[in-house]
Parts: C-alpha cells; sequence; structure tokens
C-alpha cells in the first residue's frame, strides 16, 4: 500500500486514497501553520479509552459486526443479511464502507468547531430516507467512496492531527459496526478525542447499549411528533417518534447533558436538533414540550430554520415551500415559554 | 382536372411537408430543451436524434412506400402518423421526468437525455422522413420531366421551411403554446390532405375508408383545436403533478412556471426551481447580501444581476450608506412576472425608490451602462448552461471589472458541499477561481453547503475582513440587530475555512472559463452527470482532459499510417469519398452548434432565434446542393471541384471563430448587436451551403466507380448522417464546451484535411506515375 505513496503524491490524490497515511503530513503544513496539531483536549478522556485496553471495544464491534448477517443495527429490522452483500432499506452495499467526505468542518454547532473544527466523516446511504433529504446525493443515490476500516481509522487520526475537537460520524446508524472496528485500531494508535454520534436519532435501543461508554456526545434530530408524519416523509418509519423518543432518554442517560468546558468546547453530552418545517408538520412545540418535561431544562436544544424544499419535497405541496418567520419564532417562544435555557438559535432575520 | 391544379395542389402538400418539419422540429426541441432543464448542450443530441431518425423514415420506410400499390393511401397515412405522433410527443415529453422517475426540480443526466429523446422523436421524425421519397415518386409521376422531380420536390419543400422558420419565429411562439401550435399544423396537414383526396379521386384504391379515417381526424381535431387549452393545461397539471400552477409562459429565454402554495409562490426556469417569495432563503441571502455589504467600506451603488427580488434587496436596503440599487435578471420576463404575483416584499422591494429595475439582460445593460458600482451581486448560483454561463466567464468577469470602483467587490456563487466532494466540483469551483483571479487581484471563497460565495476585488480589503471588523463596521453603521452576529453570519467567517478551501483546490483544474470556451458549463454538467450516471462519470472525467495536442498528435500518427503502411493508397480512393462526406456531415453539424453556442453566450435566448439559424442553415443546404446540381453537366473536372469546395469548408471553419472571437470585445451599443445578429444569419447560410454544394459532386464521382445509383447514394447519405450524429452528441457535450469554439474548428480542420489527403493522395500518385 505504501508503493501508492510514490512520486505521484498530490494532495488530491490524498483524498482519494487516505489509505497513504504518509499523505497527511502533507495537510499538515496548511493548518499546522496557526499552531494546529498540537494536543489540545487536555484534561479530557474519551469514554473508549477504558473500554479498548480491557479489550471489549474489540467484542463490541465483532458483536454489532455480527448483527449485520440478518442485519437489525436499526428500527427497520430488515434482516438482510449484508455480510453476503445484501441491500438493505438502507441500501448500504453489504458489509462494505462507503464515504462521501471528511474534513474540519466549521459549520456545526459553535461548542463542536470552536477554533479549529469538528472532524466530519459524512457516511453514505440512510435508513431514514426523508423525501425532503437536502444530502439526498449521498444518503439515497449514495455517492462517495468504498474505504476500508483502516482508512477510517486513519481519517479519525487524520481529523486529530490537524486540530479537530471532535470526530463527528454524520448518518453512522447503518455503518455502527465499520466505526467500532476502526474506533478499536484508532485508539491504539493514539486517538483521543470525542465521539460525536450525529444521528436521525431514530436508534434502536439495544444497539445504543452497545454504544454506552464508546460515543462521548450524542447529536440526535427530533424530526417528527407524529408517527403518521415520519410514516409519509421518512418512507413508513411510523415508529419514529416512539423510538426515537426511548433513544434520546438513553442517550441522555449514557452522557447526560452538554456542558461546554473551561475553553468552551463540549466534550461530552447530548445535543439536540430540530428542524421546524412547514404546516407544523415537524409537530415543534410538541417537541420542546416534551423536551421540557422529560429532560432537564438546560439540555442543549438547537433549533433549526433552515428547512427548504429540495429533493422530493415538490410531490408534496404541504412541504415545498419554505417556513415563515413567524413559524420559526412561535417554536423558538414556545422553548422559552417552557423554561429551557440552553437553544441554540440561528439568529436568522439577523438585521432589523 | 388541369394539369395545373393537380401539380399546384402536390406542390402544396410538399411545401406543407417542409413547412410542417420544421415546425415540429422546433416544437419537440423547445419542449425537450425546457424539460431538460434548458441546457443547450443538448441540443446537439436532439438534432443528432431528429436528423437520423428523419433519414432512417427515408431509407427504409420511405423507399418502401415509393413501391406501394396505394401511394396516395400511404401519403395520406404517413401525415396521420406524423399529426398524432407530433400531439402525443409533446405530451410525452411533459411528462418525462415522471416516466424517467425523476421528481419536479431534478435534473435529467446525459443518458436519459440521449435515448428519451430518441423514443419521444422517434414516430415523427421517422414519418416525416418517410414522406420525401413518396412525394418525389408522386411527383414524378405526375410530371412531365421526370429527371428534375426531385429537384423541384427539393425546392417546394425548402420554401416550406423557410415560411416555417419566419412563421415560427416572428408570429407562433410569442402567441401560441406548443399545443396550439400543433394543432393547427395537424388541421392544415389534413385539409390539405383533404384536397388531396378530392383532386386525387381516381387515383385512390381505398376510397371510402381513407376519406372516413382523414375526416374523423380532422373533425376530432377541430374539435380539439377549441380544447387545446384544456389539453395544454391538462399536461401542464400532469406535468407538475397536482401543484397548483398559476402561471406557464414561454419567453424569449425559455420557459417560466409558477407555482402557487398557501401564499408562497415558487418561480420555475426550465423545470428547475429559481425563486421562492415571499420567504427568501434567508440564512443564505443574509450571508449573500451583508458580507460583501460589511466587508466594502461604504457601499453606495450596487447593481444586482438577478435574483433580487425575493429578499436580496430587502437586505440591502437596511444598510443605510446604499443610494442606489440597478437591478436586472437574464430574462426580463421574470421581473413581470413577479410582478404578476405580488407580495408585500416583492412589491416592497420593487417599488422602492432607490431601487432601478432594468428590463434588459442583465449582462447586457451591463456591457451599455456608464454607471460605475461598489459592489456588483450576481445571483446565478450556477453555469449550468450557456446562458447562465455567460455570467461566469473571463469576459464577463472583465466587463464587472471595468464597471467597478476601485476598491468595488464581485460576488458570484458557485455550486459547494461540504459533504460530498468529487472531481467535477472540485474542478468546477478551481476553474471559476481561475477566471477571477485572471481579472481581480484578490479572492476570498466562502465554502458553505449548498452554494460557496466568492468576491472577488482589487482591494485587498475583502481578504482582512472577519468577525471583529464586522462588528466594529455594525456599530459604525448604527445598524441595529437582533442578536450581535447571526451564527450562520460568524459561522463562514470562521478562519479555518481559509485553509479548508486550499484543501479542497488542490489538484483542481487550471482552465480558465470563457464565451467560447464554456468549460464552466461542462464542469457543471459533468457534476451533475456524476451524480445520476456514475458509470458514464469516468467517461466524462477523460473528457475532460482532451486537448488539441492529443488531436494534433492523433492526426499526425493517422497521416504516417497513410503513408508507410504498405497499402494500395489508389484502394482508399473509393473509402475517401464517403469518409470526406463523413467529415463534411461532421462540420456541418458542428457549425450549426457553434452557431447556436455563440449566438447564445453574446445574446442569451438563442431558444427564440433557433428556428431562424436552423432556417437559415437548411435553406444554405439545399441551396448549396442546387448550385452545384445545376452546374455539374459543365464541370470538367469534377475531383477538382470537390477539393477545392473541400478546401473552402476548411478555411471557412477556421473563419467563423475567428470572425466571432474578433467582433465579440467590440459589441457596445444596440445597433452593433443587430448587425451582429444578422452576421449570425449570414454565417447559418454560408455553412450551410458548403456541406450541401459536395453532396451532388461526390454523388456523380462515387457514381464513375460504382454502377448503382441508390446505393451510391445510399452509401454517401448515411456517411454525411454518421457524421452528422456523431458531431451531434459529441460536439455539443464534450468538443464545444472543452475546446472551445477555436479548437473544435481547428479539429474539423484536421478531420478534413485528413479526409482530403486520403483522396488527393492517389490521384497526385497516379499524376506521377503516369508523367514517368
Amino acid at each position: 500500500m505504501e508503493k501508492n505513496c510514490g512520486d505521484k503524491i498530490s494532495r488530491r490524490n490524498f483524498l482519494k486514497k487516505i489509505s497513504c497515511i504518509g499523505l497527511q503530513m502533507l495537510f499538515l503544513p496548511i493548518f499546522g501553520r496557526h499552531g494546529y496539531g498540537k494536543s489540545i483536549n487536555s484534561g479530557f478522556t474519551p469514554a473508549y479509552l477504558k473500554l479498548h485496553r480491557s479489550g471489549e471495544l474489540k467484542e463490541r464491534a465483532e458483536k454489532l459486526w455480527k448483527i449485520m448477517e440478518k442485519c437489525q443495527l436499526c428500527p427497520r429490522k430488515c434482516g438482510v443479511n449484508r455480510l453476503k452483500g445484501m441491500k438493505g432499506v438502507c441500501r448500504a452495499p453489504g458489509s462494505k464502507l462507503v464515504i462521501s467526505a471528511f474534513h474540519p468542518h466549521f459549520g456545526e454547532e459553535r461548542p463542536l468547531v470552536g477554533k479549529r473544527g469538528s472532524g466530519t466523516i459524512f457516511f453514505t446511504h440512510c435508513n431514514l430516507r426523508c423525501v425532503f433529504c437536502q444530502n439526498w446525493e449521498i444518503s439515497h443515490i449514495g455517492r462517495g467512496t468504498e474505504r476500508s476500516i483502516n482508512d477510517l481509522a486513519d481519517m479519525m487520526l487524520f481529523l486529530q492531527k490537524i486540530g479537530c475537537h471532535n470526530i463527528n460520524l454524520v448518518t453512522p446508524t447503518h455503518y455502527s459496526p465499520h466505526i467500532l472496528k476502526a474506533l478499536d485500531v484508532a485508539v491504539e494508535k493514539g486517538l483521543t478525542l470525542p465521539l460525536v454520534y450525529n444521528t436521525s436519532g431514530w436508534e434502536r435501543l439495544e444497539i445504543l447499549k452497545v454504544l454506552d461508554g464508546i460515543v462521548d456526545i450524542y447529536l440526535p434530530d427530533i424530526k417528527y411528533w407524529e408517527s403518521s408524519m415520519s410514516s409519509k416523509y421518512s418512507s413508513g418509519a411510523e415508529t419514529y417518534p416512539e423510538i426515537t423518543k426511548e433513544a434520546v432518554l438513553e442517550m441522555h442517560r449514557q452522557v447526560g447533558t452538554a456542558k461546554p468546558a473551561k475553553d468552551g468546547i463540549i466534550y461530552r453530552g447530548l445535543i439536540i436538533r430540530h428542524l421546524v418545517m412547514p404546516n407544523n408538520v415537524a409537530g415543534s412545540e410538541k417537541i420542546m414540550e416534551w423536551i421540557a418535561k422529560t429532560l432537564p431544562k438546560d439540555t442543549y436544544v438547537n433549533i433549526m430554520a433552515q428547512y427548504t424544499p429540495l429533493y422530493k419535497a415538490f410531490d408534496y405541496p404541504e412541504i415545498s415551500r419554505r417556513i415563515t418567520k413567524e413559524e420559526y419564532v412561535k417554536v423558538v417562544n414556545k422553548a422559552k415559554e417552557l423554561g429551557l435555557s440552553n437553544l441554540d438559535i440561528q439568529g436568522y432575520w439577523w438585521l432589523r | 382536372m388541369t394539369f395545373g391544379i393537380i401539380k399546384n395542389s402536390l406542390r402544396l402538400a410538399i411545401l406543407i411537408m417542409g413547412f410542417s418539419g420544421l415546425i415540429a422540429q422546433m416544437l419537440l426541441l423547445r419542449e425537450l430543451l425546457i424539460v431538460f432543464s434548458g441546457n443547450e448542450l443538448s441540443i446537439g443530441i436532439i438534432f443528432a436524434n431528429w436528423v437520423i431518425l428523419e433519414a432512417f423514415g427515408c431509407f427504409f420506410f420511405g423507399k418502401r412506400a415509393e413501391k406501394s400499390k396505394n401511394k396516395f393511401e400511404t401519403f395520406i397515412a404517413l401525415n396521420i402518423i406524423f399529426s398524432i405522433s407530433l400531439i402525443l410527443a409533446i405530451f410525452f415529453t411533459r411528462i418525462l421526468k415522471e416516466l424517467l422517475g425523476f421528481s419536479i426540480g431534478e435534473n435529467i443526466g446525459f443518458l436519459q437525455m440521449l435515448y428519451s429523446s430518441f423514443i419521444i422523436l422517434l414516430p415523427t421524425s421517422i414519418s416525416h422522413g418517410a414522406l420525401f421519397p413518396l412525394s418525389c415518386k408522386l411527383y414524378s409521376d405526375f410530371s412531365h420531366d421526370k429527371a428534375s422531380s426531385i429537384g423541384k420536390v427539393y425546392i417546394y419543400e425548402t420554401i416550406g421551411t423557410i415560411l416555417g422558420g419566419i412563421v415560427w419565429t416572428y408570429f407562433l411562439i410569442t402567441y401560441f403554446h406548443s399545443f396550439q401550435i400543433a394543432f393547427f399544423l395537424v388541421i392544415l396537414i389534413l385539409l390539405i390532405n383533404i384536397i388531396l383526396i378530392i383532386i386525387f379521386w381516381r387515383e385512390f384504391r381505398l376510397k371510402k375508408i381513407t376519406t372516413v379515417i382523414t375526416l374523423t381526424i380532422l373533425i376530432v381535431s377541430l374539435y380539439l383545436t377549441i380544447s387545446a387549452e384544456r389539453i395544454h393545461q391538462f399536461s401542464i397539471s400532469a406535468q407538475w403533478k397536482g401543484l397548483n400552477v398559476v402561471h406557464y409562459q414561454n419567453s424569449l429565454y425559455g420557459n417560466i412556471s409558477v407555482v402557487e402554495n398557501e401564499g408562497q409562490y415558487i418561480f420555475f426556469s426550465d423545470g428547475i426551481p429559481e425563486l421562492i417569495t415571499p420567504i427568501p432563503d434567508i440564512g443564505f441571502v443574509e450571508k449573500f447580501v451583508h458580507i460583501p455589504l460589511f466587508t466594502h467600506p461604504q457601499p453606495q451603488k450596487l447593481f444586482i444581476l438577478s435574483g433580487g427580488a425575493g429578499g436580496v434587496i430587502n437586505e440591502i436596503l437596511k444598510h443605510p450608506s446604499v443610494k442606489e440599487i440597478d437591478y436586472a435578471e437574464l430574462d426580463p420576463l421574470f421581473l413581470e412576472i413577479i410582478k404578476k404575483f405580488p407580495t408585500p416584499l416583492t412589491e416592497y422591494e420593487l417599488n422602492h425608490k432607490n431601487v432601478k429595475v432594468k428590463y434588459i439582460d442583465g449582462r447586457l445593460f451591463l456591457k451599455m451602462t456608464e454607471n460605475r458600482y461598489d459592489i456588483i451581486l450576481v445571483g446565478v448560483f450556477n453555469p449550468s448552461d450557456l446562458q447562465t454561463n455567460r455570467l461566469f466567464t473571463k469576459e464577463f468577469f472583465a466587463l464587472a471589472k471595468k464597471r467597478l470602483n476601485n476598491s468595488g467587490i464581485l460576488v458570484i456563487g458557485l455550486p459547494g458541499s461540504l459533504r460530498y466532494f468529487n472531481d467535477e466540483l472540485k474542478n468546477l469551483n478551481s476553474c471559476i477561481f481561475n477566471t477571477l483571479k485572471s481579472e481581480f487581484s484578490y479572492i476570498r471563497v466562502f465554502p458553505a453547503e449548498g452554494t460557496n460565495l466568492f468576491l472577488a476585488s482589487d482591494s485587498d480589503e475583502i481578504i482582512h475582513f472577519d468577525s471583529s471588523k464586522l462588528l466594529i463596521r455594525l456599530n459604525e453603521r448604527g445598524i441595529h440587530v437582533n442578536i450581535p452576529i447571526a451564527r450562520h453570519i460568524e459561522e463562514v467567517l470562521h478562519p479555518g475555512w481559509k485553509e479548508w478551501f486550499t484543501m479542497f483546490f488542490e489538484g483542481g483544474t487550471e482552465k480558465i472559463n470563457s464565451d467560447f470556451t464554456p468549460i464552466g458549463v461542462f464542469y457543471s454538467v459533468s457534476h451533475w452527470n456524476s451524480v445520476f450516471n456514475p458509470e458514464i462519470a469516468k467517461v466524462f472525467q477523460l473528457l475532460e482532459k482532451m486537448n488539441l495536442q492529443m488531436f494534433i498528435v492523433l492526426f499526425i500518427i493517422l497521416i504516417f499510417l497513410f503513408f508507410l503502411l504498405p497499402i494500395k493508397k489508389t484502394k482508399l480512393y473509393r473509402l475517401g469519398i464517403p469518409l470526406c462526406i463523413m467529415t463534411t456531415g461532421f462540420a456541418g453539424m458542428i457549425f450549426d452548434l457553434m452557431l447556436i453556442f455563440a449566438f447564445q453566450s453574446i445574446y442569451g435566448y438563442v431558444f427564440s432565434w433557433i428556428g431562424l439559424l436552423v432556417t437559415f442553415f437548411m435553406v444554405g443546404v439545399s441551396f448549396g446542393a442546387f448550385f452545384t446540381n445545376s452546374l455539374l453537366s459543365r464541370i470538367k473536372n469534377l475531383l477538382s471541384v470537390f477539393i477545392k469546395i473541400d478546401l473552402t469548408i476548411i478555411s471557412f471553419s477556421l473563419l467563423m471563430p475567428v470572425l466571432f472571437i474578433m467582433l465579440h470585445p467590440h459589441i457596445d451599443s444596440s445597433v452593433e448587436f443587430i448587425f451582429l445578429k444578422i452576421l449570425f444569419l449570414i454565417l447559418s447560410f454560408i455553412s450551410g451551403s458548403l456541406v450541401g454544394a459536395q453532396f451532388p459532386i461526390a454523388n456523380m464521382i462515387y457514381l464513375e466507380k460504382s454502377p448503382s445509383l441508390s446505393e451510391t447514394a445510399g452509401i454517401l447519405y448515411s456517411s454525411d448522417l454518421i457524421g452528422g450524429w456523431i458531431s451531434g452528441v459529441l460536439g455539443g457535450i464534450v468538443l464545444l464546451p472543452v475546446l472551445g469554439l477555436l479548437n473544435t474548428a481547428i479539429v474539423v480542420v484536421l478531420l478534413k484535411l485528413l479526409s482530403l489527403i486520403i483522396i488527393v493522395y492517389p490521384t497526385i500518385a497516379i499524376n506521377v506515375s503516369e508523367r514517368r
């Protein structure tokens, strides 16, 4: 493999062939100029270290890997044999790992981005399959590059090396076995960044239990309050509200409330995202009520306003428009009224 | 019945055949273009398919129909098939996205364009193609001078085509929608059929059934014409899957449709959503407007080229220093339609005292105005076709720079993604970056999901702008805010993005996008293509690497092979003529597309002029064919004339792009614009004539060596078509956008030289050996 890193090295090849670990150094000068590359999360110890040392991380990875034989990684439980290359609802190509991008991201939640960015890794395919998907190229059509477990481990290490504050795994659900395997490899080579599990929220309790002690930051969506809506807009996922509520509670049980450390960065905890949709399709106020009632008042809640009709949304008149300022403000006000004190509000309609 | 009436009725029928051929071609071209998101690169594909299908009809069905005992019945049957299939083709084109499994607002890939347009055009083009030989036969049956009858049919068909082009451009497209036009055409065809039935009553064997069928269809068509509006509406609602379409109109530039949804209007341009009123994509609009306006020390005079209404102007007006905003769209009709569906936001924006709305193509306005601006905002964020690419070329950036004050800023956007990178996206961004860099000293990129924002300026202010500067300016200008810095603004100003973009760019292309080398469109289209058709994405990646040097090397290798290989060169002579005709067919289609693309790059509204350009080209072909045909008997050395025409084609293909490149920078007034437009028609005519002129001579030369007339015509005609088809598909999608006008012309020259050498060499060799 190292032979590939011969004379024809260019940074462009790197993006294609992360497997050449030596190439990663080429990036460092770019990010290194600003003093990146030092260990920055001093004082923080990720939960997974202990599990790695005891060998349990490896066992858990194997446990999840075996589930793919009759895949039940997500609530769809379609039971296909991914180890034999079969595709389930998520359309992930068997047990192959396909990744569309990885890089330092400066547009995620402020306490995740800090100065040096959130180390995002975007996984292709998705089990929820929403009609208004904003990344349908990767989630529905599955555009990306096939990678090995070692590649994934190298990506994590690379993101740590250039100074990112965390490893942000986007749409990880159907690749959780791969992630755990790669993590085990990466930890061995020195990974110490917290993992961000950036998910639709529709997660099985059984799987979340396996992730207990591995993930430090859970970043779930709560997309819908009513199952008729989740069923209609997310390909028959009528169990979404029910399962997601339970999942969020379990996530909170594991990592607690997200609180920034002295440096302003969040290293552990639960961050909830909610996208306000037109015509109250999401049931936003009900969701806020549930959060306020069930979780601590200082739970980090990001209320998002950027809904815009995309992908197949034009096939559904009730969601083929943008949300109004009033629709958004109403949800924010409701959340404030309910006493939610840690709201991340986007500040659209900025100038008066 | 007198002979005159008989002949006149046939002439009329043939004239209408030419007329309806052009109108049908234009109708379907326009409908397909709308469904293909207005992507002009698909014109080549559509033409190629139309031509090849027409030829297929001419050869296979036409020849058979010629031998049929019921010639008149067949003629009428073909007319009826043509009519019905035309109506159906329009309908199926409108619901094509649904049929192919695409959603409203999605783009169609090239592969799908290729086969779907083939299937849709199939019955219409084939039946129209079959009519030609049959008309020739009918005409010669009733003519004293049988030999010249093909020529006469050709003339009447050409007259019909000319009429069609003029009526289409100046009458039909302005006042009627496609179904109305199609039904007019159908009625016209059926009426002439009735006339034929009456006049040639005795010739018909199946009198009753033909009459009954024709009359029935005529009556049905008359009825349907009255309800054409309803069919039109029905097809639109099928196309838009029940959305409330409140407006559907073809402008000179393309199709504009408006969908209403709970008080919000979504404006679609060629099926792609462009604007939603009155709720802006606020997160984006605030970035797009406030970042440059706070970056500039004192923005007073602004120009918005497209995308001003529906939020942008409203945000700009929040800056107290702004005194004047000039605003134009690429399609002026867009503005009128926004006004037609007023919302408080757009009314406020368009009627504000500081806003001057210009009802003229934005680029043309910028060219003609003498104003100088502090900021120019370009509100089109993808050079997805030639029309929009006009705002991303070196020429445009140079023009923008001329119209900017010293510290002025040009703001553009390009497709960007934080989730999915591919080489196509990288090349698109880096190509436009290079193009900007060739005109401006400083460029700052703000990467973001969906759209990367580019600021270009000769002042380094844009490089040093950050959150702290923003806070100072907010304070200075006394603007009230809801929170100190909105998250989405702070986010894009994060210093980490600067390095991010450097990383993203590494290894991207170094090519530059220009009016006559619209490589930007190619990258945009291949990005789209790589998402939908990854299986052919690799092909596109290879095509991107293509350059003129490769063609030159290939040319030299082929020449060497030709001279060095121990083959009897005289044998190749037989191959040379069809090969030459093939390269001429290739050149012809390239000329046609070159004119269409150049027109679009300069004016942006080829949608309305394509009919005329094609007509002039086709008339040129007929004229050329006639001209040489009439001289045939007087030509002593056929081969020498043939070679001379070939050399003329070669010189012409060099001359045309040079002419465009020379004239392009000097058009600054509307008078010159009109002059250039006429030049386009003249050039169309000349290209056609050159292509047409060669054919009869080739026919004669080839006949000397070949006994069969029909075999000769068949071989030569198919060579011509194969050449045309290849260049329609390749030239449109690859050659012209990647190599540009001039280099494509050089490729044509190389190809022509190659085929010429194959013909000339044996002659010289024979002469030399004879002399010895």
